[in-house]
């Protein structure tokens, strides 16, 4: 199917995001300390601020709980990166506030799922 | 007719009855209803775990080293290392120290002011713990200074400055600001019958905010870490983040 006529159902999103009403809650309370940074082998690899558990998870299912209906698929083609490309969800990331931040990430790849964007893993993460 | 001067000071003295008596039952009851519906909430969110502790990590006795048999013995400093390592303090020392610092002064001080058990005397002959103002003094300047190498942490570490919004700046000035406006306030610095309004403000503003705001993690922090089983669990993790069974049935069964 051509990416480019198709659009996020915008009900499957709402219905999605509301079975994990309390991942409002982590996105509210999280106070962006940073603290998650260390505890990512990723981060600690590479030193990419990008790839910061925080900034993963508001940059994914932040932006759905935020956009709402406004979410469009090129939304969820440009989240692919920080959730496939930047995350290997092996649930080391580390909060001092006991926000559980890979549960995030994996959900949002199954919104991102729902709709058929997924890894290409012939293209790789960034579609080169 | 009134002069100027003291017609500014009968001013400030409505300002400060209306904010000492309704405004302030006011933003106690929206507070106090905030933090209730915060626990309230999270406690709809979650259910009652199935497998208490299971995700937990072993205590400390049951560690097996790499390659070892589980179970085996494992020397008590590379179980404390480890630890160490996993903890806050381990991984960012820097950050563990200040905020600790911060929250700790930050909850301390107001709690023991003199100057605010004096208050409750007066209105309710209630006698309370109080500490010298002195070292009140030290603390809120303590916390003002650490929020400082916070919003400095904030601004100069780009992993951090990525991550900020506008909502956690506010939520720090927020915090602050009753510190501020209460040690200029103390030490007459500036128009006290300002300062001190400001303060009372400030002060309200926090309590408002402490059930609705993003500074509601300090409710937030109790439940999580010690209700909430997980990886970094503290305590044995009775919860678990979950919808009711009756939903759970009708969307994986």
């Amino acid at each position: 199917m051509d990416d480019m006529t198709k659009k996020v159902d915008a009900a499957l999103v709402k219905n999605m995001l509301r079975q994990k009403e309390y991942m409002r809650d982590f996105l509210l309370v999280c106070a962006s300390c940073g603290a998650c940074a260390d505890s990512c082998f990723h981060f600690r690899n590479h030193g990419d601020p990008g790839s910061t558990p925080s900034f993963k998870a508001m940059g994914s299912l932040g932006l759905m709980f935020r956009k709402g209906r406004r979410l469009s698929m090129d939304d969820l083609e440009e989240m692919k990166d920080l959730i496939w490309g930047k995350c290997v969800l092996c649930r080391r990331c580390y909060c001092p506030m006991g926000i559980d931040v890979s549960s995030m990430i994996a959900w949002a790849r199954s919104i991102c799922r729902a709709h058929g964007v997924s890894e290409d893993y012939e293209k790789g993460p960034k579609g080169i | 007719m009134l002069l100027p001067s003291n017609r500014n000071k009968m001013k400030y003295a409505m300002i400060y009855t209306l904010l000492m008596g309704p405004i302030l039952w006011i933003s106690l009851l929206l507070g106090l209803a905030g933090i209730v519906l915060k626990i309230f909430r999270l406690l709809r969110m979650s259910t009652a775990s199935d497998m208490p502790g299971k995700y937990a990590l072993p205590p400390l006795g049951t560690w097996s080293g790499p390659g070892a048999t589980s179970g085996s013995p494992v020397p008590l400093s590379v179980r404390f290392r480890i630890a160490v390592k996993n903890s806050l303090p381990g991984r960012d020392p820097f950050l563990a120290a200040v905020t600790t610092v911060f929250h700790g002064c930050l909850m301390v001080t107001p709690l023991f002011l003199t100057a605010h058990n004096v208050l409750l005397f007066q209105s309710w002959r209630l006698r309370t713990l109080s500490m010298p103002e002195a070292l009140a003094d030290v603390f809120a300047a303590t916390v003002i200074a650490s929020a400082f190498l916070l919003l400095l942490r904030r601004i100069f570490l780009k992993r951090v400055r990525m991550l900020t919004s506008f909502g956690d700046n506010t939520a720090l000035a927020v915090a602050v600001a009753p510190f501020v406006t209460g040690m200029l306030a103390y030490h007459q610095a500036g128009p006290y019958d300002m300062m001190i309004i400001l303060h009372i403000l400030s002060g309200e503003i926090l309590i408002i905010a402490l059930g609705w705001s993003r500074l509601s993690h300090a409710v937030f922090f109790f439940f999580t870490r010690f209700m909430i089983g997980g990886e970094y669990a503290l305590g044995g993790g009775r919860r678990s983040w979950m919808i009711d069974a009756k939903e759970r049935e009708g969307l994986y069964g």
